[in-house]
């Protein structure tokens, strides 16, 4: 049974928030994947930790720059399947911190404020080819005194 | 009086099936075909429907021909368990139907049918392993091993809390 590429679209929009039957479908095949990842990014758990870690990786080198050398980005890490930050609808800042926060915290830098790098990470969300439709900010502070220079 | 008006339609075998408008309304392609002719007493051809099928979406439509119009846009609330009783039973075939009225659906364009079996079918994937969804769908899995662990490895905050 091969399905049309919008009636599979369709499909996967009804699983929208159910996000481990859409990580099933993920696994599928390649065109599955390519269409319910869209599905499934476009509002992500972004207060999990390995849902930031998978932005970290979709930072560019400009951002990047931003957090500085602190060892939160994985170095040996393998090029990302998809350009997951260019999916997402909706970000929140509150659970963007909390995500942050629960990252740093697995990688034992729970003494790095997470400001630094929500900027870069909102630089991310801003960037051109991004579907961001909301975006919600909350306290957010941009402090030039860290490392970060808006170019 | 203009929902008293009959028209006639004709499957992919050439049955033809006489409906009221206001059930052909349903769809979008034929309310636009019918606006666009105007009276006529001429068989509208479906040559992608068979006849089975067309007879499935004619109960359908009937059954709802008095729903109001969904607003097309609203894509931000979709949940897949809100399917009333009659249409549970209507979506009660074997899976080649299914299939055919998704098509049939989407070609005649009555987007609530489209939803109602788009959701019976993202109901039929849910609490599936990929490999059941797989043989379920008769698809082919063409990862590599080595793309599918990268999927897995960048998407596996879906399966923790």
């Amino acid at each position: 049974m091969v399905f049309p590429h919008d009636i599979l679209f369709e499909m996967f929009n009804h699983l929208y928030h159910d996000y481990r039957t859409l990580f099933r479908c993920l696994l599928v095949n390649r065109e599955w994947c390519e269409l319910a990842v869209k599905i499934l990014w476009s509002n992500p758990n972004l207060e999990h930790l390995k849902t930031i870690y998978t932005l970290l990786l979709n930072l560019n080198e400009h951002e990047r720059e931003m957090i500085g050398p602190s060892d939160i980005i994985p170095e040996d890490a393998p090029d990302l399947m998809f350009d997951y930050r260019s999916f997402i609808l909706t970000v929140s800042s509150d659970k963007l911190v909390e995500g942050i926060n629960n990252w740093l915290e697995h990688v034992g830098k729970n003494r790095i404020n997470s400001s630094s790098i929500i900027i870069p990470m909102l630089l991310m969300f801003l960037r051109e080819g991004n579907r961001l439709k909301y975006l919600y900010l909350d306290g957010v502070q941009y402090n030039r005194s860290h490392k970060c220079e808006l170019k | 009086m203009a929902e008293l008006k009959k028209v006639k339609l004709t499957s992919s075998e050439g049955t033809e099936f006489i409906v009221d408008r206001k059930v052909a309304e349903k769809s979008v392609l034929l309310k636009n075909m019918l606006e666009d002719v105007g009276e006529s007493d001429m068989a509208i051809p479906l040559p992608n429907v068979t006849g089975p099928i067309l007879n499935k979406v004619i109960d359908y439509c009937t059954h709802h021909r008095d729903d109001p119009f969904v607003n097309q846009e609203d894509d931000s609330k979709k949940v897949s368990d809100d399917i009333d009783d009659w249409d549970a039973e209507f979506c009660k075939v074997d899976q080649g139907t299914l299939f055919e009225l998704i098509l049939s659906a989407n070609y005649l364009d009555i987007k609530p049918l489209l939803d109602l079996t788009c959701k019976t079918v993202a109901n039929m994937i849910k609490g599936k392993t990929p490999d059941e969804i797989r043989k379920t769908f008769n698809i082919i899995n063409d990862f590599t091993p080595e793309e599918e662990e990268h999927v897995r490895k960048e998407n596996e905050w879906c399966e923790e809390r």
